[in-house]
């Protein structure tokens, strides 16, 4: 079974050669590891930068403004911090003036292996996605990086993709996704009645072990893996955690407001009685788990 | 107009009538801040003295140019729109302002005109600039990108990292910094080292030419480069950092348009400059014809205040 990285690079290499005018920008995206392996054999209009995020970030606004097509890959998530200016007030300004023409993504990986300190590990690209407004997609599975990269790697406008570095050296999740909201707010992997797990950030791993332990007691899971995506809804998680009474987030962000309180809110409001139960942690070297009760509890 | 036309003469009697133009538009401004505070939803920040810069970019740009400003960018909307009341409308954030009143002032942008893309945002304007002209460039297009920022804006790392990656990539960006010695209320300095343009451009391989006397037609000869480069307008703002200005902190002046279009008899106000570029006669009969409207203008908004002030009149 290939590995994720090997995965995605092949599904990347796919896709941007489809695109003769995508201008491929990125630190060391030509050099050395090729963004450890990320960018590796990509072809076309490939450029290497120099160490000025904000700008590559305000660059490929202006592409995308003036009609282009632009994919920025960033080593870190943390990097993009220097980004914020455009990515915040650059993309308020360009949706008062109109839905542009051009596209722009930024392909990141999140340093979520456990050891590269405190100030590399920032890993809630929901969360940063919440300060602007902005779509962001997790690549966790073949199924996902297909369906994420073909439909959204080069469509009007901009957005953020992440990959999880913890994840790069093993194999590829080759799940198909069953179905999907539009714009892939939630991607569904597996059907059940009896409970909903819904997974944020990179745990769809988190998940499909819970669920495989929950059907070893004779109980099967609908599984989802959500994006933040605008508008946030989620309509089959709501419905499924409405008909299931129970609903299982799993967030590996770090972020002290989650996309999961969203997510449970969300379903609170349509199922008062669910009991929806959400696990949080943080991967430094083994998955730590803090389970939070959130709304009712059942008898 | 061609800077061809310009330097022969006959287009130096237009380039100094548009500036005498905005600075009577500027005048129309300023009087309405003064006489109808609360009239605008938003920040109005007058370009007194920044007309003979907004002139020549204006001259300078070809149309497939593109032109990128600053929260103080009056004079330069007003010269691409060649019209008063669409950017009056848009700041009243009206439906038939320039942008259908959805961007105010700050962020006024104008896409038909080439003006693309207005920030508030100290240096946020450079790297987008740099991006359009990377697009422009693979499109073969050949249009230059102005980005206009200030003295206050090149102490932002954008201001850096924008002129390397322009360098870098040799990419078609005229960056136009208005020298004005202010960030709002302090001098440079009163906040931080000088900084040699000419030496911080010719680091990084690229042209440097400063911009003084306030002649929008050498100006417009001196914007009319390929980039990557950058141009140095030495500017004397003449009005207060926001809002109406009868005479701010400090300064003596009492801006009123009934003074006249001039402001300080110097060569900092590009108005005094168009008395050299226009004959005695041009220049009294454009001043005469500019003052006529705005008696005619603001004696409406004056009658317009008293019927409302007084509906039972």
């Amino acid at each position: 079974m290939p590995g994720y990285l090997e995965t995605v690079n092949r599904i990347l290499i796919e896709q941007t050669s489809r695109h003769r005018e995508l201008l491929l920008l990125g630190e060391n995206i030509a050099q050395g590891s090729r963004i450890c392996g990320l960018a590796r054999n990509l072809t076309g209009r490939v450029l290497t930068v120099g160490n000025c995020e904000n700008t590559h970030v305000g660059v490929g606004l202006g592409m995308m403004m003036e009609g282009g097509q632009a994919l920025l890959v960033v080593k870190q998530l943390d990097f993009l911090l220097l980004g914020l200016d455009q990515m915040i007030n650059t993309m308020n300004l360009v949706r008062a003036m109109g839905e542009p023409a051009g596209s722009f993504t930024i392909l990141t990986i999140v340093c979520d292996q456990g050891w590269q300190g405190p100030q590399s590990s920032f890993n809630d690209l929901a969360g940063l996605c919440a300060l602007g407004r902005m779509d962001g997609y997790y690549l966790n599975s073949l199924g996902d990086a297909e369906l994420v990269l073909s439909r959204h790697l080069v469509k009007p406008g901009f957005r953020l993709i992440a990959v999880s570095q913890r994840r790069f050296a093993e194999e590829c999740l080759e799940l198909p996704v069953l179905r999907g909201s539009s714009g892939e707010s939630e991607l569904q992997y597996a059907d059940g009645t009896d409970a909903t797990i819904a997974t944020l950030g990179f745990s769809l791993r988190q998940g499909l072990e819970l669920s495989a332990q929950w059907r070893g007691e004779g109980k099967r899971a609908a599984l989802f893996q959500l994006n933040p995506v605008l508008p946030h809804d989620w309509p089959r998680v709501v419905a499924s955690a409405a008909r299931s009474g129970r609903l299982m987030l799993i967030d590996d962000s770090k972020g002290s407001v989650s996309l999961a309180h969203k997510v449970a809110t969300a379903v609170l409001r349509v199922a008062p009685e669910c009991q929806v139960t959400m696990q949080t942690g943080e991967q430094h070297c083994q998955w730590v788990v803090n389970e939070d009760r959130v709304g009712a509890v059942a008898a | 107009m061609t800077t061809d036309t310009l330097v022969r003469g006959a287009g130096a009697v237009q380039a100094a009538r548009l500036v005498l133009q905005i600075r009577y538009w500027q005048h129309l401004f300023n009087e309405l801040l003064k006489r109808q505070p609360g009239r605008f939803r938003v920040p109005i920040h007058c370009a007194f003295g920044h007309e003979a810069v907004a002139v020549g970019t204006h001259l300078a740009m070809r149309p497939e140019d593109r032109l990128l400003l600053t929260h103080r960018n009056m004079a330069f909307q007003l010269a691409r729109a060649g019209a008063f009341e669409p950017v009056l409308l848009e700041y009243e954030l009206s439906a038939a302002g320039l942008a259908q009143g959805r961007l105010g002032s700050m962020n006024l942008a104008n896409p038909e005109r080439g003006l693309v893309y207005t920030s508030s945002i100290l240096g946020n304007n450079l790297p987008v600039a740099c991006g359009m002209a990377m697009a422009h460039r693979q499109r073969g297009s050949g249009a230059r990108i102005f980005v206009l920022t200030g003295d206050g804006a090149i102490e932002e790392g954008a201001f850096w990292e924008s002129l390397v990656f322009a360098a870098s990539h040799r990419l078609n960006v005229i960056f136009l910094v208005e020298n004005n010695n202010h960030s709002m209320a302090s001098t440079i300095a009163e906040r931080r080292c000088a900084i040699d343009l000419e030496q911080v451009a010719a680091a990084v391989g690229v042209s440097h030419q400063k911009l003084v006397g306030n002649d929008p037609v050498a100006y417009a000869a001196a914007l009319s480069v390929d980039g990557p480069a950058v141009r140095e307008a030495i500017v004397t703002t003449l009005c207060n950092h926001a809002g109406a200005t009868p005479g701010w902190p400090a300064d003596p002046r009492n801006i009123a348009l009934e003074k006249g279009l001039e402001i300080e008899d110097s060569d900092r106000d590009p108005v005094h400059v168009t008395r050299r570029l226009l004959d005695v006669d041009e220049y009294a009969s454009t001043n005469r014809f500019l003052a006529a409207m705005a008696a005619a203008v603001l004696g409406e908004q004056k009658q317009e205040e008293e019927e409302r002030t007084c509906p039972g009149i």
